[in-house]
């Protein structure tokens, strides 16, 4: 899975670039971003590429958020495509995790 | 391929495949391809909901009716009619029993602390009917409904 980190001031952005999540990408996801974001205190995964997600994604997203969480950081999501946000919200991830549209809306969150 | 089953406003259409991860995407597939020969009875966010509630049930199969041990194949069996889509599963693997299941409930569930259950409660909450039962041929079936 491609991945690209991008640190922008205090930032880590996390680029998934990858269309899909779902059950056969979550191990190489896990893989690729855990050890990423071990540590680092503010965090965006940018979820432009990502055309769709599965509950075993929203796991693995999850897992990074509870990682973050114990490092007393923080994960942002920007620039999810409709069906993702849709999913995002249909379990609620909406009220864990700030979701913005674009990525500079959410690095300026910070 | 769509195939008319000689019911005026009935369309049809089986996909048979193999137990292995990989091929989840050949399920979204399938089902998207049904849906957009719909078009326009089935908007594209209906049709994504239920590309995604196919795509769980289908993983469920694979994941966990069949592993290594027990590998196979199973069928899905769309057909849309005048009330909505249905989307029978059929499979030989081990039986789910939806009693013992644990499903995320966010009346009551913290998201940030569950690590599964998700899955089905998509499923559930997706589509306006989901049965869980074993046809007449010893087959795990499936069932799932979306209003048109």
């Amino acid at each position: 899975m491609k991945i690209e980190k991008i640190n922008e001031n205090d930032v880590l952005i996390i680029k998934i670039a990858s269309k899909m999540l779902d059950v056969p990408k979550v191990s190489e996801f896990k893989e690729a971003v855990l050890p990423l974001v071990k540590n680092q205190k503010k965090i965006i995964f940018d979820l432009k590429e990502l055309f769709f997600v599965d509950s075993s994604g929203c796991g693995a997203i999850l897992s990074c958020i509870r990682q973050v969480n114990a490092d007393d950081g923080e994960i942002k999501i920007c620039n999810t495509n409709k069906r993702v946000r849709t999913l995002f919200e249909l379990i609620r991830m909406h009220k864990i995790v700030d979701i913005y549209n674009t990525r500079q809306e959410a690095v300026d969150s910070f | 391929m769509v195939q008319h089953l000689g019911l005026r406003d009935v369309k049809g259409n089986i996909m048979k495949i193999s137990s292995n991860i990989e091929n989840l995407h050949q399920v979204r597939g399938y089902i998207r391809q049904f849906g957009e020969s719909l078009a326009p009875l089935l908007p594209d966010e209906k049709l994504d909901m239920l590309e995604l509630a196919a795509n769980e049930v289908a993983a469920n199969i694979i994941r966990h009716g069949y592993d290594h041990d027990k590998p196979g194949e199973f069928e899905i069996i769309i057909v849309q009619d005048t009330t909505g889509i249905s989307i029978k599963f059929l499979d030989q693997g081990y039986p789910f029993n939806r009693e013992n299941a644990t499903l995320f409930n966010p009346e009551i569930d913290e998201v940030i602390d569950k690590t599964g259950g998700f899955g089905l409660f998509i499923i559930e909450k997706i589509m306006d009917k989901v049965t869980y039962d074993q046809d007449g041929l010893g087959n795990n079936r499936t069932q799932l409904f979306l209003k048109i």
